[in-house]
């Protein structure tokens, strides 16, 4: 067989009948980001809320709502919350999460469904996406790290809308991580069934130094922390997820850097 | 393929800027690396591009570039795209050269783009490429902070393909009242600085940044007064209101009734 078609075949199950965002199953469903929420003593989550309806000259929304999972993706509360019209409404999460709602739980998820789609994205046959912005308050800081919506992660009906590869994929980070410093590296599995996700740090010349392997059910988060390794490294995240990106923070004594691999 | 811009802030001395490039692809999927690649600085100058390389970067590695790196090697009042690239790319060009590089979608390569003070970072993925001439942004800002000890600015960002300088307006609205807040000239194929302070914004407002003839990409930066605490956050595009379906189609909509909207321009 010609070596070139035989390359172009070894790439098909790559790429065969998968997407990375399924649609969802209503065509008036509306989608959000799965968003993380840190809540305790050292940690504060703010979510900034829009009303796209009115961002969309329709009717304005009103109201919203968010609904909270654990860690472990189970539904724990949810709030349906004003909107004001094209006002900038800031939600101090630790405010709306009920403390007996996350107990012995101090990070998890989120969603904000809209009620209903503007008529100038339903026209087009699309689906209307709250990829918003979120917000963390780390110690004693007073300057909040903003940090933007990334995945179309879930629709109105709680259905998980991410892709799942036929065979393992790499996400190589494209960051040089610093000798002797706090990160930590947050997963999501975005799709309907549980993931198996190996995360990988690399040395330099590309050699495994810790290899952990995980099972993430759907709506699952976790958080991968890695402190003071005394070499700069590389991370990969090998998964059947789609688009595995995960979130990093960056640490500096009490300060934060949040930002998406 | 990208470029990507290097935070070159004058008027904020007390930062440093990096980008770690990186010589590796995001996945294993879309891309089978080759070899080692130039790392070039590319600026606009007299109605040119020009290049300098300024190092090279072996596959699978990463290198910083940082304000050192540069200095000696471009103009001063120059404003440079970095990138990555297997051939060398020309010294002079009427057009932004094209880059034979690591070519990737899901998702696009990047470079780690840092801001940098004496005790914190604020960090992006990021890459620019050019934008059409004809092209233009609204961007509906919640990120402004409002202590005292907080400043606030935008970075607009724009790469276009002519080096040929001109100019765009980006004007400054209040989403809800529509008023004007500032209008501001801002130049082609560089990094535009606009503090934000000084137009009064109340928490409760949310801004709308708009240019009718010209992209970018937008950056806003909050830093304490001391630079203590830093963050850096890019809106999105309109586009990424919407998914499946056509959704840019849905993003020319959008711009087309706010422009219409915000007539002061």
């Amino acid at each position: 067989m010609d070596k070139f078609l035989f390359k172009k075949l070894l790439k098909l199950p790559r790429f065969f009948g998968q997407k990375i965002l399924k649609n969802p199953k209503s065509n008036k469903a509306v989608i959000s980001d799965l968003f993380l929420w840190r809540l305790d003593d050292e940690w504060d989550t703010f979510y900034e809320i829009l009303d796209y309806s009115s961002v969309f000259f329709s009717t304005p929304e009103k109201y919203c709502h968010i609904i909270f999972f654990d860690r472990y993706g189970n539904q724990i509360y949810e709030r349906k919350v004003s909107v004001p019209s094209l006002e900038r409404k800031t939600i101090k999460l630790s405010e709306l999460l009920p403390q007996s709602k996350r107990i012995n739980e101090n990070y998890g998820s989120f969603c904000v469904i809209h009620p209903h789609t503007p008529k100038i994205i339903s026209e087009e046959n699309s689906f209307l996406t709250d990829r918003g912005y979120s917000a963390f308050a780390y110690k004693k800081c007073t300057l909040k790290s903003y940090l933007h919506g990334n995945m179309d992660a879930i629709d109105s009906n709680l259905n998980l809308l991410g892709g799942t590869s036929l065979i393992m994929r790499n996400f190589n980070l494209q960051y040089y991580f610093e000798p002797y410093k706090k990160y930590e590296i947050l997963l999501t599995n975005n799709t309907p069934k549980d993931k198996k996700i190996i995360l990988t740090i690399l040395s330099k010349d590309k050699k495994t130094i810790i290899n952990k392997c995980l099972k993430l059910k759907p709506r699952e988060l976790f958080i991968y922390e890695i402190s003071q390794l005394n070499i700069n490294f590389y991370c990969r995240i090998t998964s059947r997820i789609f688009m595995a990106r995960p979130i990093i923070f960056s640490y500096e004594s009490d300060k934060i850097d949040v930002f998406h691999a | 393929m990208s470029y990507f811009p290097f935070l070159l802030l004058p008027q904020l001395p007390e930062l440093n800027s990096e980008i770690s490039l990186h010589n590796f692809p995001p996945n294993n999927w879309e891309y089978r690396l080759k070899e080692s690649q130039f790392v070039n600085a590319t600026f606009e100058s007299n109605g040119f591009w020009n290049t300098v390389t300024l190092d090279t970067i072996d596959a699978y590695s990463s290198k910083k570039i940082t304000l050192e790196d540069l200095k000696g090697k471009i103009p001063h009042s120059a404003y440079p795209f970095l990138s990555l690239s297997y051939k060398r790319l020309p010294e002079k060009s009427e057009y932004l050269p094209d880059i034979d590089s690591i070519k990737t979608y899901t998702p696009v390569s990047r470079a780690t783009i840092c801001l940098k003070s004496h005790s914190a970072s604020a960090t992006y993925q990021g890459e620019i490429n050019p934008f059409p001439q004809k092209a233009s942004l609204l961007s509906f800002v919640p990120f402004l902070q409002f202590k005292t000890h907080i400043k606030n600015y935008l970075f607009f960002i724009n790469l276009e393909k002519n080096p040929k300088r001109r100019e765009g307006l980006i004007e400054i609205y209040d989403a809800k009242s529509k008023s004007l807040k500032t209008k501001k000239i801002v130049r082609n194929n560089f990094l535009n600085f606009i503090p934000l302070d000084s137009y009064c914004f109340s928490e409760e407002e949310i801004p709308i940044v708009i240019s009718r003839d010209m992209s970018g990409i937008p950056l806003y930066f909050s830093s304490t007064n001391d630079s203590e605490f830093l963050n850096i956050e890019h809106t999105h595009p309109p586009a990424s209101m919407a998914v499946l379906g056509n959704r840019f189609m849905v993003q020319s909509k959008l711009k087309k009734a706010w422009f219409s909207e915000l007539k002061d321009g």
